[in-house]
């Protein structure tokens, strides 16, 4: 599940850009777009040369992947330059990032993508000279070019052929807009320059001014390299490849661009301008790939290296020891760096959203400013993989849901244009990520009214949701069908499947919201799928890991005190944990091994674990101790097991990682409380709610239900018949050093019914089941008949009580159930109790 | 003409194309999986790589106690998406064998060895049935329906 991901990477961007020094003295890799497109062009000499020898495919996957990244930078600019239509520099990038495409594919021959590439350019030479001014309809038709070269592109990429669409349309359009300069111009002043269509020549003057124009600008800095590839290339190539060469080799000499160049960093010139014109030779292109071998192989060495340094503990030999603990170092130290060229910035999947966003504003008929913190926060690869379409769907989300309309908006007193906030930053180990509007907020009504409609929560629960519970409703599968929750509630589509895929990579979600200003959605990612803290314990001779993210506690019982506290509840085994029920599991039980033969003199080791909002205890022989290790994933044909992935151990041994949520579910301890608990743990986890009670459970003989609010239990217990002995007429028994009256429920408060539903079939009379209670700071041993559960119930009174000894009458699981009064209860069973109690107590006093 | 890696599950000789298979060892050390299918003998580490073992001789249902050989190897199959192995008894030679040699099942071959094998070769020595490595991998349903 999870970590399936990991391998998962999209054709197009299998390329991370390592910064050489960073990769090798282990500071930052950041990269900048720029740099990767200049230092591509400096490469781009080699495939040249290969192409002479045949290496035909080898270009085009070349031109594949740089010109997908081109275009995703171009969705950007294009977006930004409609904001600011002056901005040379960006236009410029434009403009070369489409001739480049345009040349390219002259060269491979690709004819369509040519021409359509061509009536872009065309349209954009218009638009840098001045001669038409950027309306939204060139940029949607400038982005429709770019979505038809991205469509063809990827057609190239499945069959090496263009596809069949012929883009008609598109290129009429363009050049209907081209048209509509061409006539301007033959009206206006520059009679030479009215051509429908540029010359190669033009092309060339065209952006060689241009290319004056932004040479200042640091990141046009380094291209040297480019000039040194011209002449080979321009030799070899006929006319496109060859224009666009002349196009980027500056008509100015570097020197002038050099000395520039410092004054807009405000360093010195003498250091920063060497270090420029290397900039392009210091990044290499790495197949991702490649990366993840890599990453394995450390991985293996570092195994190797901890068994190195295992055998080498107690050894005399200084020299030997020496060399190991500088294996230990240089292995540590490879780690990190092999890590770190992993890590991208999160602007990798940002970069796409102002176009996104612009796209689904248009739609909705809605303005939308996206402004962005944090960029260059970097995440593992796979993590950005990971969360890429969670992102996706929150921005989605934004637009659709939380900002309004501009009438609205306007009507309710803020700006036309909303504001859609990307912000990421680093916290701990973790990385937060924040997807926030300031749009209408959270409906709380709404998401009720839906929550009802979906039978979700009862009408009495509703009523009583705190705004955090009322938030919570829209992760919860089930809450939003896409139409419905569109209309009604205006937010949660799908949400639970953000929360699955983040919690599946061990992060988590929180909302923000404040009705009528803004809504904030909170991630919280950690660095790096790949190595992850685990417990690792064993059952049955067999070693298995528990990512730590799901360990809650450990916990010991030692057999020297008298009781283990493992009680059985219906054949269900639970540990009283600080007056809360901890389910129990058995690791081996569950995993059908070999049973460790249950000495009673052996420590019980618990386990507890957090799995989808509910705590249980999972019983192991040993807890090993923690690490942190590599993961990788589990085969498909083992898929639907229990287990979230493997891992290699220290001594080379295979362990498995256990998937904490499906264990829970495959033994019944998730689902099961998810039907009766699911409120319960909604109220625990959400600030608590004290109209909530827990009860205990109880059946009585002839199938009558009563309850008992759990805050008085204490213990529960399987008393033998026999020890039970009548003191003064009262039952009572020896129970841990002291005389523990008992009171018999059945015989207090009987059946009244006269035709009794069923009797239920009497247990083995041998034990009768004790509820140990306090009251006042006394004890008193309730015998019931049988104990069916514990739960959490709201204490809405459908009734009110019955007979004296009841508090009340509720509803439990459909049946009415009455609620003990269980100081009243005493005193019928035995009217002094108190009075004795208190008498008892001065006297000690 | 076609090369097979040839090796023996119980009584039967089979083979599997070369270009499936990316390397013949021997392995000690298989860290079973609780609750996995009965096929699925375990995992190994292969130089880091997390391989899958496959059974064959519970796939082709051999008697466990057919024979205690200590020589089972694994064939690991050459795949990008899965790493799996197929352990059997004893690995056999590279064989080159001719199309002409090639015949398909009779149909008088039942059970499940029929999905197995997808056809057999005449060799001089005795026949070589073809595995049929999609089938023999592909399980899960199959152990869906009977559970």
């Amino acid at each position: 599940m999870s970590f399936s991901s990991i391998g998962l990477i999209k054709p197009f961007q299998e390329y991370i850009v390592i910064d050489r020094a960073g990769a090798a003295g282990g500071s930052p890799s950041v990269q900048v777009i720029m740099e990767k497109r200049l230092f591509r062009s400096e490469r781009k000499k080699g495939v040249w040369r290969q192409s002479l020898m045949g290496g035909m495919d080898e270009i085009i996957k070349e031109f594949l992947a740089e010109s997908a990244e081109n275009l995703d930078q171009l969705d950007q600019d294009l977006v930004s330059l409609e904001k600011s239509p002056d901005d040379r520099e960006v236009f410029a990038r434009i403009f070369r990032t489409i001739h480049t495409i345009k040349g390219t594919c002259g060269f491979l021959a690709f004819g369509k993508l040519e021409e359509v590439t061509h009536s872009g350019e065309t349209l954009l030479s218009h638009l840098r000279d001045g001669l038409l001014k950027l309306s939204p309809e060139i940029t949607t038709t400038l982005l429709a070019m770019i979505d038809a070269v991205r469509a063809i592109l990827s057609r190239i990429e499945q069959d090496g052929g263009e596809g069949d669409q012929d883009y008609k349309s598109l290129i009429a359009d363009l050049q209907r807009l081209n048209q509509e300069v061409d006539v301007k111009k033959k009206i206006g002043s520059d009679p030479e320059e009215a051509g429908s269509r540029p010359s190669p020549s033009k092309i060339n003057r065209a952006d060689d001014s241009d290319k004056k124009r932004a040479a200042p600008q640091p990141e046009k800095k380094p291209v040297k390299p480019k000039k040194k590839a011209a002449p080979r290339r321009k030799a070899k190539k006929p006319s496109p490849a060859n224009l666009e060469l002349s196009q980027q080799a500056p008509a100015t000499p570097d020197p002038t661009e050099m000395e520039s160049a410092p004054d807009d960093t405000g360093k010195e010139p003498g250091v920063e301008a060497p270090a420029a014109s290397t900039l392009g030779e210091n990044s290499l292109r790495v197949d991702v790939g490649a990366l993840d071998r890599l990453m394995n192989l450390v991985g293996e060495l570092v195994l190797a290296r901890n068994q190195i340094l295992r055998q080498t503990k107690n050894c005399e030999d200084a020299a030997l020891v020496g060399a190991a603990q500088r294996l230990h170092g240089v292995t540590t130290e490879l780690q990190e760096a092999v890590m770190k060229t992993r890590m991208q910035p999160i602007r990798f999947i940002w970069k796409k959203f102002p176009r996104f966003v612009r796209d689904l504003a248009q739609r909705f008929d809605k303005q939308v400013e996206i402004t962005m913190e944090g960029q260059d926060t970097e995440l593992d690869k796979a993590v950005i993989e990971a969360i890429k379409g969670s992102l996706l769907h929150l921005v989605r989300n934004s637009v659709d849901h939380g900002i309004e309309s501009p009438e609205v908006r306007i009507a309710r007193g803020k700006n036309p244009a909303g504001t859609l906030r990307l912000r990421a930053h680093h916290e701990g180990g973790n990385v937060l990520i924040e997807v926030g509007d300031d749009g209408g907020g959270i409906d709380h009504e709404a998401v009720l009214e839906r929550g009802l409609s979906a039978h979700l929560l009862t009408p009495a629960e509703a009523k009583k949701m705190k705004p955090a519970q009322i938030e919570g409703l829209l992760f919860r599968p089930g809450f939003s069908t896409a139409d419905k929750v569109t209309n009604v509630s205006g937010r949660g589509v799908g949400l639970d499947i953000v929360l699955n895929n983040i919690e599946a990579i061990g992060g988590s979600v929180e909302i923000q919201s404040e009705p009528g200003l803004s809504t904030s959605f909170r991630l919280k990612i950690p660095l790096t799928l790949a190595i992850i803290p685990i417990l690792l314990v064993s059952t049955g001779g067999r070693r298995f890991a528990i990512p730590q993210v799901s360990v809650v506690e450990l916990l010991r019982l030692d057999p020297e005190t008298d009781d283990l506290g493992v009680e059985d509840l219906n054949g269900v085994p639970v540990y009283r944990l600080r007056g809360l029920l901890l389910p129990l599991l058995y690791l081996d039980r569950e995993l059908n091994l070999p049973q460790s033969g249950k000495k009673s003199g052996r420590a019980v080791n618990i386990v507890v674990l957090q799995g989808d909002d509910r705590r249980f205890g999972l019983v192991v022989d040993v807890v090993e101790d923690s690490q942190e290790i590599v993961v990788k994933p589990l085969g498909r044909l083992l898929g639907s097991l229990p287990y979230a992935g493997t891992t290699i151990l220290g001594n080379g041994e295979v362990a498995l990682i256990l998937d904490v949520l499906r264990l829970g579910l495959a033994a019944g301890v998730v689902s099961e409380s998810r039907t009766h608990m699911a409120s319960e743990t909604d109220s625990t986890l959400l600030g608590g709610d004290a109209e909530r009670t827990m009860l205990l459970y109880l059946l009585g003989p002839n199938d009558e239900r009563m309850a008992l609010d759990f805050a008085c239990v204490d213990r529960l217990e399987f008393i033998p018949i026999a020890r039970i002995e009548r003191v003064g007429g009262l039952p009572v028994v020896q129970y841990r050093n002291e005389i523990l009256q008992l009171v018999f429920v059945d015989e207090t408060l009987p059946e009244r019914r006269t035709d009794v539903r069923r009797t239920v079939e009497t247990p083995d009379l041998d034990a009768v089941q004790v509820v140990v209670c306090s009251i006042d700071g006394y004890r008193i041993g309730l015998v019931v008949f049988r104990i069916l559960d514990i739960l959490s119930q709201s204490l809405d009174v459908t009734r009110p009580a019955s007979r004296e000894g009841v508090e009340a009458c509720v509803v439990i699981k459909e049946r009415v159930t009455e609620v003990i009064d269980l100081r009243t209860l005493i005193q019928l069973s035995d009217p002094t109790f108190f009075d004795r109690a208190v008498r008892l107590r001065d006297k000690e006093a | 003409m076609q090369r097979y890696c040839t090796f023996w599950v119980g009584s039967h000789f089979l083979g599997i194309e070369v270009e499936k298979v990316q390397e013949v060892l021997k392995f000690s050390e298989i860290t079973p999986v609780p609750l996995s299918p009965p096929a699925v003998r375990g995992l190994i580490n292969l130089r880091g790589r997390i391989v899958t073992v496959i059974d064959l001789r519970r796939r082709f249902g051999v008697q466990k106690n057919d024979t205690t050989s200590t020589n089972q190897m694994h064939i690991i199959l050459y795949d990008d998406q899965d790493s799996l192995s197929l352990m059997v008894d004893r690995s056999g030679d590279v064989v080159e064998v001719g199309e002409e040699t090639y015949e398909e099942l009779p149909d008088t071959l039942q059970g499940e060895a029929r999905r197995l094998i997808r056809g057999a070769f005449k060799l001089k020595e005795q026949l070589m049935l073809v595995v049929d490595v999609d089938h023999a991998i592909n399980f899960q349903a199959e152990n869906d329906n009977s559970r």
